[in-house]
Order: structure tokens, then C-alpha cells, then sequence
């Protein structure tokens, strides 16, 4: 296959580069009331938005932080900057309009480049506000909204406030309640009855500045009988300094609907991944979570899906890449109420130069669900004595009828193997290689080609100099 | 090509190769005869640089460069093809990634993955093996024959200059086994390369017919000859054979 959008020529710096940040200063670090309350109000926002924006900030306030998973020692709330924006530009149409230095930074992601050749839209998000935000013309006359998510809540008022925090209420947890005090930006997509998105529709976040929070929340809403795949792809600079990102991401998959959801996670070190992501999913509908996490210092990221329809399914395939320095807490949470469910969930993980990484799932099949099956898999690559992979399934059953099958599998690349590719002349850098792109396949063959190779790039970025 | 000298390897405290002297040249065909347990695959493994084994004494040249400095994957860029004896499954690697990854180790330049393919396919068809079989995972639930004739196709797809088959022939049916004879002289039809075989049956090594024999006992060649040794070991075993009732009859 020829194409030119080649994600696999990236270099460290295209994702290391930092821009001036000088607008940085404008903006206050710390959060408080009169902080939510100049965010609503930058934004022209409706009263409701600032009510929620207002009670999620007195929950944030009242929540523990988690009492279990990775330690948020570090994370010092009142170093974090919860809004900053870059330009006054907002959401151009055109890449042209975009401030110069940051068109050059999507550039260097080769985003405007993708968006030419094989997506059906893109939204750009640089800190806490988008730059960029455009659909194909061909999609938006079948009545694709695909847009900016604080110009839907201008736009689409009736529409967003219908399905706004729905699916993942404010009191979920500590930062689901801090994501919707500060949120700002992010991507609003309803796709009408019927229509079928054939390219993927693309949002790209990029964090620039020193203690940055980006707090972006993602909703989609698929109707019945339509087909989408949306990929999210994300990455900052690294300054050695805390930053945080706690997203949110709801999708409400209506009956027959088909909705992939894909995500490259690169945050920079210093970054705690705090993002949550749930999904609905009613009769016959199907849920796809990919997921490839290498970036962060510290994440916690457990893609949900609600089988709340008849014969809903659900498959969740994640990668997680713990490099030296990163706890990578991931896993799945599916809850089945719906009859004849399914759900598939896969995960990977890689623990390298005394990284952690630990697979958390839960899987909750109701008293309802009739005839669920559940197939769980972890797997885990590890490649020194003094990296940690951990795996920490639960599984509630409420229903006998269920079938439920788990595997785990951990283990180091064994002396055997190598010194079989050694014996074909393949030298033991790229057999390791090969053999962790073997190990992950199953996951990255899902992607587009495009993407697949981006994050074959990005497991070959953090595979230099793994011999020693 | 290959010439060893006085080799002493061990594994852990246990001495497994005492002394081994061994010389191979183009177009030679050797077999090596011996006992279980005799070091006749640790040998090949030693001259690959298994790094399981300690070399204490002696030297190994191939081509006029010393091995023991080559660490494996130059040993094998150089020429040197060890098959397996249990070749071990690779998880998600496709048998055309792997040999595409072999070929171009090998050859920088080499890069037309088309031709590359066809002539794989060729060899895949020789070995009667299905042309599906590139696109599966190497040695993934494969067969002990299905095994085999994947190392023979790696053979004939790298083209080394002298290949070191350790009992390339077990776990194959009598067709197989032509099959390998047949490859085994298709590698070696311009005369200039090598082999060594550990084999434990007659019939492939009647269908080869190599130019000369060794016994490997208890970590030493205890002799070397022709022809008539295997008949030999074929007539009294290799007891016989190590208390020189054999030589003597």
C-alpha cells in the first residue's frame, strides 16, 4: 500500500518540540470559583453549564483522591495551570488561519497531512482550546456534526445538554468531578440514523506549555445504524514539571450502531493521565475501545462499556508501554444488563528499565444479562528482572448462564528465541523488535495502516537502546 | 571453510565438548554420529555462540575470521546456517516477515520483496508445504515436519555457505524426508558450499551420501572415516563402537 502520510518517519523532536509559551503567563495556576466561573463566561456559556461546572467543583472539593492504584503523590493541584489559551484564534476552518508556529507543530504530526489523504474530519486542540475544527463537506450535508465541543454547547444548546454528563456523571471520582469544573475544549460529534463515516474522523490534543492541565470532554452520539471510527491522538513536550490531563469521553451507541473509538496516548513524562471514557451501548450495537497508552508518567485509564441493549457487544483491546519512571494503570470495566451480550477484552502490556504496569479490569455481568459471554486476556512482556507487570481482573456474576473465560500470560522474550533470529542473521535490537510488534499485533492490526505504523514508531522510539 | 581447533566448551561446571579438532571444506559433506547426549547439537550451538555454553580452550574459524569474536548474528550473516532441533514458535512474526528480516540482515540492499517472495513461494512448494504457510506464524502449532521443512526453506531462502542440519529428518515420513534430500542438493548444486548432518537414520544420509564421518562420544571425535563407519554403527551400535569391539572385529 502507497500512501504519503507517513506517521512511521516521526522523530522524537517532532513531539518533543516545545513553542514559546509566553501566553502561559497570562493565566493563573491553582483553581477556585472565580477561576470556574471566567472559564464559563469566556465562553459565553448558558446558566446550566455554569451550574454544573459549579457543582462539580464543590464535589471535586468533597471527593477523596483514589485510595487505590499508582500514587498521585506528586501532583500538587495548585501547581497546575487549568486554562490557558495560545491564540485568540478559535477553531479556524482552514489551516491557514491557524497562528503560524502552532500550524507548524500539526504539521510536524503530519495532521493537516492525514486530514487530506484519509480522514473525513479533524479537530485540533492546542492547551485548553481548539484551533482547528473542520468536517468534509460530504459528511456535514448528511447532517454529520462534527465540531468543537464549546461552540456545540452555542450551537447545538438542546442537543448537548440532552447527553452532557449522562454518561459519566460528576460525581464519578475525584477527577471526573475536576474535569467538569475546568473543562474546555473537545470534540461534539452526532452522526444522524443511517449514515456510514467511511474515512475515520480524527481529534489530535496537544499540551505546549509547562504545568499544563487540559481538561477536554469528548461527546459522541451515534444514532441507529451507523458506523464510525473515531481516533484520538495526543502528546506535549517534556519540562520535568507535573502537568495533568483529565479528559473525559462519553459515546452513546444507539441500537445497530458500529463505533470504533481509537486512541495513540503519548503524553510527555511528566503527565498524569487521569482521563475517563465510557460508552452506552443499546440493542445489537457494537463498542470498540483501542487503546495504545506509551506516554505518561503516571496513568489511570479504564475504558467503560455499558451493555445496557440486547445482543450489545463490546470489545476493548488496549496496549500499555511502562518505560523507566512509568506507571501505566489501565484496563477495562464492562457492565452487561443487556440479554445475549458480548464483550472481548485484550490487553497487552510491556514493562521496560523498571517500569509498572498493571492491567485492572472489572467485568460485572448483572442478574439480567442472559447469556453472556465474557472472554478476558492479559498478557504481559517483560523485559528486564527489575520491570512489574501486574494483573488485577475482577469478575462479578450475577447470572448463571454466563460464559466466562479469562487468560494471563506474562513472561520475559526468552534467550531460546532471540538466539534463533541471531541464528538467521537478525541482529538482537531489531529482533526484539520484531518479536514485541508480534506480540502486539493483534491490537495495532486494528488500526489503520497509517496509525498502526505511527505506533510502530512510537514502540521503536522507546525501544532504542534496549540492550544493555 | 570451517576448521576447529582443540575446542573445550562447558555448560555450567559440566565439561561438554574435551578437545574437538574438525576441519570442513567446500563441497564436503560431513555427518556426525554419536549417542545421545554426545554434544553433537551442542557443537553446532557453540559454533553459532550460544551464549548458554563457556568456550575454555581452542578456536573456530570459518573463512578465515575467528568466530569466537562474531557475536551470533555475524556468525550467521557470514555464512554459518544452524538448524534447529526444536525450533522454538515466534508469537505475531510471519514466516515472509522473518525470512524479508533474515534476507535483508544479511544484504542491506536487498530490497525487491516481490522477487523475494516467489522464490520463497518456490522453495514453500518444493517442501510441499501450502503457500498459506508464509503468512503464519513461524512454528506456531506447526508440525514436527512442518518445523523441518521450515528450516530447510530458511536454508535455501538465506543461502548460506555451510549449514549445520541437526536431525533435520526426524518427525518426517518417508516423503519428507526426499523432499529434504532433494533440497539439500538444490543448496549445494554449484559445488561451492558445506554441510554437517546429525542424523540418526539411514535413509536420509544414504539419499545425501556424505564424503566424510565422525563418531562424537562423551565430547571427543573418536574417530573419523568414511562410508564404512556408519555401516559399522549401523551393524554393532555405538556401545560396541566406544569399547572398540567393532574396530577390532
Amino acid at each position: 500500500m502507497c500512501s504519503a502520510v507517513d506517521f512511521a518517519g516521526l522523530q522524537k523532536q517532532d513531539l518533543d518540540h516545545s513553542n514559546n509559551q509566553d501566553y502561559a503567563k497570562k493565566f493563573d495556576t491553582g483553581l477556585s470559583e472565580k477561576l470556574v466561573r471566567s472559564i464559563s463566561e469566556s465562553k459565553n456559556e448558558p446558566s446550566w453549564m455554569l451550574d454544573i461546572r459549579l457543582q462539580a467543583l464543590q464535589k471535586f472539593n468533597e471527593l477523596p483522591l483514589p485510595s487505590w492504584g499508582p500514587s498521585l503523590k506528586k501532583l500538587d493541584f495548585k501547581k497546575i495551570r487549568y486554562f490557558a489559551k495560545a491564540s485568540d484564534k478559535k477553531n479556524s476552518k482552514t489551516w491557514d488561519d491557524v497562528d503560524p508556529e502552532i500550524k507548524q507543530t500539526f504539521d510536524r504530526l503530519k495532521i493537516p497531512q492525514a486530514e487530506r489523504e484519509i480522514l473525513a474530519g479533524v479537530g485540533a486542540q492546542y492547551e485548553s482550546e481548539n484551533i482547528y475544527h473542520s468536517v468534509k463537506d460530504v459528511w456535514s450535508k448528511q447532517g454529520v456534526i462534527f465540531e468543537d465541543f464549546d461552540t456545540a454547547v452555542i450551537k447545538y444548546p438542546e442537543l448537548v445538554k440532552k447527553y452532557f454528563s449522562k454518561c459519566v456523571p460528576l460525581t464519578d471520582h475525584k477527577f471526573a468531578a475536576l474535569h467538569y469544573a475546568v473543562t474546555s475544549g473537545g470534540t461534539f460529534l452526532y452522526v444522524p440514523k443511517g449514515v456510514k463515516i467511511t474515512q475515520p474522523l480524527q481529534a489530535y490534543f496537544r499540551m505546549n506549555a509547562m504545568n499544563q492541565g487540559q481538561f477536554e470532554h469528548t461527546l459522541i452520539i451515534v444514532e441507529e445504524d451507523t458506523q464510525v471510527h473515531y481516533i484520538e491522538g495526543c502528546s506535549a513536550p517534556r519540562y520535568g514539571s507535573e502537568s495533568l490531563h483529565a479528559g473525559c469521553v462519553e459515546v452513546f451507541v444507539k441500537k445497530a450502531a458500529q463505533m470504533r473509538y481509537s486512541s495513540v496516548e503519548n503524553w510527555s513524562k511528566d503527565t498524569f493521565n487521569l482521563n475517563t471514557k465510557r460508552a452506552i451501548v443499546n440493542d445489537n450495537a457494537k463498542m470498540e475501545w483501542i487503546g495504545g497508552n506509551l506516554g505518561s508518567g503516571v496513568t489511570m485509564l479504564y475504558p467503560s462499556s455499558l451493555l445496557v441493549g440486547d445482543n450489545a457487544r463490546a470489545d476493548h483491546l488496549g496496549i500499555a508501554f511502562a518505560n523507566e519512571g512509568q506507571n501505566q494503570d489501565v484496563g477495562s470495566k464492562v457492565m452487561i444488563s443487556g440479554k445475549n451480550c458480548r464483550t472481548n477484552i485484550v490487553s497487552k502490556s510491556l514493562s521496560k528499565g523498571g517500569g509498572i504496569s498493571t492491567y485492572r479490569g472489572i467485568v460485572d455481568v448483572k442478574k439480567s444479562a442472559e447469556n453472556a459471554v465474557v472472554h478476558v486476556e492479559c498478557d504481559a512482556l517483560l523485559f528486564d528482572g527489575h520491570s512489574t507487570a501486574d494483573t488485577i481482573p475482577q469478575i462479578n456474576c450475577e447470572n448463571e448462564s454466563a460464559q466466562i473465560t479469562h487468560e494471563a500470560s506474562a513472561g520475559k522474550i526468552s534467550d531460546e528465541v532471540l538466539l534463533y533470529f541471531e541464528s538467521r542473521g537478525i541482529e538482537e535490537e531489531v529482533a526484539r523488535g520484531m518479536i514485541v510488534n508480534g506480540f502486539l499485533n493483534e491490537v495495532v492490526k486494528t488500526l489503520p495502516l497509517e496509525y498502526a505504523s505511527e505506533l510502530n514508531r512510537l514502540i521503536e522510539m522507546e525501544m532504542e537502546n534496549s540492550i544493555g | 571453510m570451517l576448521k576447529i581447533k582443540n575446542l573445550c566448551a562447558q555448560f555450567e561446571d559440566k565439561k561438554i565438548l574435551k578437545g574437538i579438532d574438525l576441519e570442513i571444506k567446500k563441497g564436503e559433506i560431513h555427518a556426525l554420529l554419536g549417542p545421545n547426549g554426545s554434544g553433537k547439537s551442542t557443537l553446532g550451538r557453540i559454533i553459532l555462540g550460544d551464549k548458554k555454553y563457556d568456550v575454555t580452550k581452542g578456536s573456530i574459524e570459518f573463512e578465515k575470521q575467528d568466530f569466537l569474536k562474531l557475536k551470533s548474528s555475524d556468525r550467521a550473516k557470514a555464512g554459518f546456517f544452524l538448524s534447529f532441533q526444536s525450533p522454538p514458535e515466534l508469537d505475531g512474526v510471519n514466516a515472509n516477515d522473518f525470512l524479508f528480516a533474515a534476507k535483508k540482515a544479511g544484504d542491506p540492499e536487498f530490497h525487491s520483496s516481490f522477487r523475494f517472495k516467489k522464490a520463497l513461494s518456490g522453495h514453500f512448494e518444493d517442501l510441499h508445504l501450502d503457500e498459506e504457510f508464509m503468512n503464519r506464524e513461524v512454528n506456531k502449532g506447526a508440525s514436527g515436519g512442518e518445523r523441518r521443512k521450515m528450516e530447510i526453506a530458511s536454508l535455501l531462502a538465506l543461502d548460506g555457505k555451510l549449514a549445520f542440519l541437526d536431525e533435520i529428518d526426524s518427525g518426517l515420513d518417508v516423503d519428507g524426508t526426499a523432499c529434504v534430500a532433494k533440497a539439500i542438493q538444490e543448496f549445494r548444486k554449484d559445488g561451492d558450499k558445506a554441510l554437517m548432518l546429525i542424523s540418526h537414520t539411514e535413509k536420509l544420509l544414504n539419499l545425501v551420501q556424505p564424503t566424510h564421518f565422525h563418531i562424537l562420544c562423551n565430547g571427543e571425535i573418536i574417530q573419523s572415516g568414511g562410508r564404512e563407519l556408519m555401516e559399522k554403527v549401523h551393524k554393532c551400535g555405538f556401545c560396541n563402537f566406544m569399547n572398540k569391539k567393532c574396530v577390532q572385529q
